[in-house]
């Protein structure tokens, strides 16, 4: 039986099931993610086989809520985003998210697919202020302006970038 | 590395941190005592030979010649980190690359970039970069009777209970800047906290002038992925990191929003009935029925 749906990526992946949401770990591009119910339900049905109908209507009956295709489908489009699917599924939307929003009314709020993402910092970044906060302050040495990976001391007696 | 072990060294001491040795040497035996004034908290001397960073510091000053002035120089394995005239610097630079190597390699905790202070035997956790204001903040709990457990690190167990780091309290007296200021907790008429605390409350909060406290309440994954933003050796372990960041925030309420002045946003958070009424969680230990936040 040939691939008739989208598949989710397995590989270089840690995952971590919160109950109703799911976060996912990127080992390849240090990115985590935190899909909430209806995203986690989506990528969850991306075994190849499970069309995009199939998955709207498992996934609202998971939920006991009407889930859209055109839900179904902004959830792959977010997850193809993510680099979460194994191929490109090529898909796109015939309406804009707005538009969806708007179709979907109240119920947006419980079924649309959220993916949202970070960079994982390095540990130097984890540690660092990312600019140098004591900017132009007056200083008698480095110690003065805070974390010296990001500022010193210039000559001028100013609080400057490192 | 061989051209710097054949120098002369004074002195030196090798110790272990949160499972992690390390080894500083010095060319002046007069400058060791102040480097053990900034090791991490609860390190121990190890008389092991062999240790997995060592930092060699060549102490630098004037010379017996007019007008020359020596380097201080220091180092990182073979590495070069800094070469300056100015020894506080110099000692500044080993304190902070020590404490980023040993919280982004230690075995068995999670260091997250943050302020800790115990409430009702709960953890209230404030992660944010240096100068984001919560060493303010964590003041500002200190004073209203919280205990202090770190306004530098949470430092997580496999259990997401969260350890003291209880390295002074690091404030600068303006906002106009100035030398960093130092406290002991007690010298804040608080006490420092000893016991591992779950976390009750997690505030994702930053100092803008002029604002009322009005945090949002996030779930647990959000919650879970705004720690990883701080969380130090997220990129080397990301599995174990994400249990213990899951662990922590199970039984949390986790908030977030702009706030004012410390002293008001603290009087919010542990004074006020309706915010109280509101993040329940906290105070009772139950965890909020929260949404997906904004």
């Amino acid at each position: 039986m040939g691939i008739v749906g989208p598949r989710a990526r397995t590989n270089r992946l840690v995952t971590r099931d919160l109950g109703d949401e799911l976060l996912v770990y990127d080992l390849e591009r240090h990115k985590a993610y935190c899909l909430n119910q209806v995203a986690m339900q989506v990528f969850r049905h991306c075994d190849g086989e499970t069309t995009i109908q199939d998955m709207a209507l498992r996934i609202g009956n998971a939920l006991g809520l009407p889930v859209d295709e055109q839900a179904v489908r902004l959830g792959l489009v977010r997850l193809e985003k993510a680099h979460l699917l194994d191929d490109p599924v090529g898909l796109t939307l015939h309406t804009s998210r707005r538009e969806l929003l708007r179709t979907l009314g109240r119920a947006a709020v419980v079924v649309v697919p959220l993916v949202s993402a970070i960079t994982v910092p390095t540990s130097a970044q984890a540690q660092a202020t990312g600019v140098c906060p004591t900017l132009g302050q007056p200083c008698r040495s480095t110690a003065d302006c805070g974390n010296p990976s990001m500022c010193k001391c210039n000559p001028a007696g100013f609080c400057a970038p490192n | 590395m061989e051209k710097l072990d054949r120098l002369g060294w004074a002195a030196g001491l090798a110790f272990t941190a949160y499972g992690v040795s390390v080894g500083v040497r010095v060319s002046d035996r007069s400058v060791l005592e102040r480097v053990r004034a900034l090791l991490p908290p609860g390190w121990k001397p190890v008389g092991k030979p062999t240790v997995r960073r060592l930092y060699s510091l060549i102490v630098g000053g004037p010379t017996h010649r007019s007008g020359v002035h020596r380097f201080n120089i220091l180092y990182s394995d073979g590495a070069r980190l800094l070469r300056t005239h100015d020894l506080e610097e110099t000692l500044g630079q080993l304190e902070l690359d020590l404490e980023l190597y040993i919280a982004d390699r230690a075995p068995r905790r999670t260091f997250v970039h943050a302020g800790v202070v115990g409430w009702n035997g709960q953890a209230i956790v404030i992660p944010g970069r240096s100068f984001s204001g919560k060493s303010s903040l964590v003041k500002a709990l200190v004073k209203a009777g919280a205990s202090y457990y770190s306004d530098e690190f949470a430092v997580l167990d496999e259990r997401g209970r969260v350890h003291p780091y209880p390295m002074p309290l690091a404030i600068r007296p303006g906002r106009d800047g100035g030398p960093l200021m130092k406290y002991r907790a007690e010298e804040l008429g608080g006490v420092a906290g000893v016991r591992p605390l779950p976390v009750g409350l997690v505030l994702f909060t930053r100092f803008v002038g002029g604002t009322r406290f009005r945090p949002r309440p996030l779930s647990a994954g959000r919650a879970v992925l705004e720690l990883l933003a701080h969380t130090l050796p997220a990129r080397r372990r990301p599995g174990r990191v994400l249990d213990a960041l899951t662990q922590a925030v199970a039984q949390a309420s986790v908030l977030r929003g702009t706030r004012g002045e410390a002293e008001e946003t603290v009087r919010q958070i542990l004074g006020s009935e309706g915010f109280r009424r509101e993040h329940s969680a906290l105070l009772s230990g139950v965890k909020a029925s929260v949404g997906q936040g904004g």
